[in-house]
């Protein structure tokens, strides 16, 4: 890999800027490329090294992109090199293999657009980065980390692990789940264990998915399979995420591959026909990280760092890029009139739109994990009976399919088509 | 902007005919050289004020957006800005009359416009100059009348007069000095509250009274102009009025929002023709 787009250090061991990102995830390379095709001045800082983010080894997950993250993506002209990874998703089943009342979302029922698409961490990252280089606005601090953070004279500044000084008119921390500027900015979180591990990987198999994502749900932890495009020898590709409680997960972690399989199918059913593991096994802990606020002086808490849910809705980092096209249209509108990106309005305005979105959505994969988790038969016949009924109602589940694809609430321009 | 401090000394900005006021209600003399340590410490109460976002300015840091941003895209319209958005306004002279502490004047001046701003307290050109210094902006602030920049013989690209005109004893006059003090093909800006009904429940009796944001008696309702009026006082002037456009707030999500509804607020843009 080559050196990314580093600026030459001055001298000067003190930096200015409008913008400071820090956390180069797929949250923080998103907020760069929307603030370089504006062309604001911004910094990323990232504590890791580029060539480590980019390693494909390093994450094995796939991004479930709901259309309206999609639309941003399409407009900060990233999602083109992403599109030949990217697989359309047109139907979802919810439910359980031994009861009749699945629920199906059929992107039929709301106008034959694609439900959404999934596309390999790897690949977005690859997109993002090589779109940040050709961003003159953007510079990228690696191999850094925020050790102090402090506000005065109307910027916000922080001090890195290299010795060096950033000062900013806003900060826009996106450092995922556990993050160490969030904790120095003062900003709690509520924190929940599920005690879980998520389990991904990829299998090929002999049928070919049909576009379809299953999300099936057993007591101990649901399983989900999600649609990839063909692997490069034409061979059709699922990535699995599997959260089992905790000891079950290393139980299944000491498999060797050929019984893993067979667990795997059993858990997924037949209807992809034989499956065979192609990739490692990754374990992810599962927890709920809620921050107790989204902003503070001149701070913005972005994506997973302001709210880390439950993989188990395929909906974590859309929520995360909503974020992120909020924070680009507060800062950008108060730049293009020439006022104050990290003043009170500005946080107080992010601040406020952020809470409603991530409240909504904590509450209910939460609420939904911990329901199918539960096994006393009454618990289980009443969501089976709620599930039915989201069935038969169509406006009802028109609503929610519109909530899987990220089109309900007040969406940020840049998610508007 | 100026204007709210002037609201609330209550005396009248700069018109035609109109002399800097001399019914002071707190005895201040204006701020010049050698001012004195309790004059000094009052000065920085009132900049920390003015630019405090939760201080008594907090209404006019909200409509701040909204009213530039109808500036902005008129000039950018009729006298063809910068094609960089962080710098529309590259290369525009631009007059703010009545520029209080700056709210509006700084952030011109960010996107690139040469600035002048004149107000008629000593006390809050003080605050502008020390602001901008410390914003590292370079405006060039005035104790001043339009009359006086007439005699210099000033002529500027735009001349805007923000939450002024319902403030001054002669509105005709003073749109007149607006005229002269704009170049021919430059813009003429205006915004004001209007005199409707639904003006004086959501200004005077929401903003003064129910949300506590402005001192009461600010606002003289009798003394708001409606479009027509407006419109009418920029064409005597010679000026022909462009457009207009209404400020509403809404209460759900705590903020103004540009509206084709002008019974509230409103902003007018006038150009001074060529010939
Ligand atoms: C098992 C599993 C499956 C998932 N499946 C899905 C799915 O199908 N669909 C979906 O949408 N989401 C899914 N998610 C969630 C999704 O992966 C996350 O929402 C997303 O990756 C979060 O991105 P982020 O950039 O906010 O945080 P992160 O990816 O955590 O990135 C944070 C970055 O900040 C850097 N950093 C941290 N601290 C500092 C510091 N002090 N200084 C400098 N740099 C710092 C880190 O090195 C890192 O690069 C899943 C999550 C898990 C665990």
């Amino acid at each position: 890999m080559s050196a990314p787009i580093s600026a030459p250090e001055t001298a000067d061991d003190v930096a200015e800027t409008d913008v400071l990102i820090v956390g180069a995830g797929l949250t923080g390379l998103t907020l760069a490329c929307a603030l370089g095709n504006s062309k604001i001045r911004a910094i990323l800082v990232e504590r890791r090294a580029f060539s480590e983010i980019l390693e494909p080894k390093a994450d094995g997950r796939v991004t479930a992109v709901a259309r309206s993250t999609q639309t941003m993506l399409d407009r900060l002209n990233v999602w083109r090199s992403m599109a030949p990874d990217a697989q359309r998703i047109d139907d979802i089943v919810v439910g359980e293999t031994s009861w009749p009342s699945n629920v199906h979302y059929d992107h039929r029922d709301v106008g034959g657009e694609p439900l959404g698409w999934i596309v390999p961490n790897a690949m977005m990252r690859a997109a993002l980065v090589a779109r940040l280089r050709a961003c003159p606005s953007i510079q990228v601090r690696e191999s850094a980390a925020v050790t102090e953070l402090g506000v005065d004279g109307g910027k916000a500044y922080v001090h890195l692990s290299n010795g060096k000084t950033i000062r900013s008119s806003v900060i826009a921390v996106c450092e995922g789940k556990s993050s160490a500027t969030r904790e120095l900015a003062g900003i709690g979180v509520t924190h929940w264990d599920y005690k879980q591990d998520g389990i991904v990987c990829t299998f090929v198999h002999e049928r070919p998915h049909l576009n379809r994502a299953f999300e099936r749900f057993y007591s101990d932890g649901p399983i989900a399979t999600l649609p990839m495009t063909d692997d490069d020898d034409g061979r059709h590709r699922t990535s699995i995420v599997w959260a089992l409680d905790r000891g079950r997960a290393k139980a299944i972690a000491a498999l060797d591959d050929d019984q893993f399989e067979v667990e795997v199918m059993d858990r997924v059913g037949l209807h992809l026909g034989r499956m065979h593991l192609a990739s490692r096994r990754w374990h992810y802990p599962l927890s709920l990280v809620w921050s107790k606020a989204y902003a503070a002086p001149r701070l913005m808490l972005v994506g997973d760092c302001a709210r880390g849910i439950h993989p188990l809705a395929g909906q974590g980092w859309n929520v995360g890029a909503r974020d992120v096209a909020a924070a680009a249209e507060v800062i950008l509108d108060r730049m293009s009139l020439g006022l104050d990106p990290g003043d009170e309005m500005a946080i107080e305005r992010y601040e406020r739109w952020r809470r409603f979105d991530s409240l909504a959505l904590v509450g209910i994969t939460d609420g939904l994990n911990r329901l199918f988790n539960n096994d006393i038969l009454p618990v289980k016949l009443a969501r089976n009976l709620g599930l039915a009924a989201v069935q038969r109602t169509k406006p009802l589940k028109q609503l929610f399919v519109r909530h899987a694809m990220g089109l309900a609430g007040d969406l940020p321009d840049l998610m508007r088509s | 902007m100026g204007t709210n401090e002037n609201k609330r000394r209550g005396h009248p900005v700069a018109g035609k005919s109109a002399q800097p006021a001399t019914d002071r209600d707190d005895g201040e003399g204006p701020s010049s050289t050698g001012t004195s340590a309790s004059e000094r410490a009052k000065f920085e109460r009132l900049a920390e004020g003015w630019w405090d976002l939760r201080g008594p300015m907090r209404p006019l840091h909200m409509m701040n957006p909204v009213r530039i941003g109808f500036f902005r895209d008129e000039m950018v319209k009729r006298l063809g800005g910068g094609v960089d958005s962080a710098a529309a306004l590259s290369g525009l002279a631009v007059l703010d009359v009545g520029c209080g502490g700056g709210l509006l004047a700084e952030p011109l001046a960010r996107l690139g416009a040469r600035m002048t701003g004149v107000d008629l307290e000593a006390a809050l050109i003080d605050v502008a100059n020390r602001h901008a210094a410390a914003s590292g902006l370079e405006i060039d602030y005035r104790v001043a009348t339009t009359d006086q920049l007439i005699e210099e013989d000033l002529r500027f690209d735009a001349v805007i007069a923000s939450e002024v005109i319902e403030h001054v004893a002669d509105p005709q006059a003073f749109v007149s000095s607006l005229a002269h003090l704009v170049r021919p093909g430059g813009l003429v800006l205006l915004s004001t509250p209007a005199r409707t009904v639904r003006s004086f429940g959501q200004v005077i009796v929401a903003a003064e009274y129910i949300l506590k944001w402005l001192p009461r008696g600010t606002h003289d309702w009798r003394r708001f102009l409606t479009p027509a009026e407006t419109t009418g006082l920029l064409r005597r002037a010679g000026l022909i009025p462009l457009d207009i456009a209404g400020i509403n707030y809404d209460l759900g999500k705590s903020c103004f929002y540009r509206t084709p509804d002008v019974r509230v607020n409103y902003m007018v843009s006038s150009i001074r023709p060529l010939a």
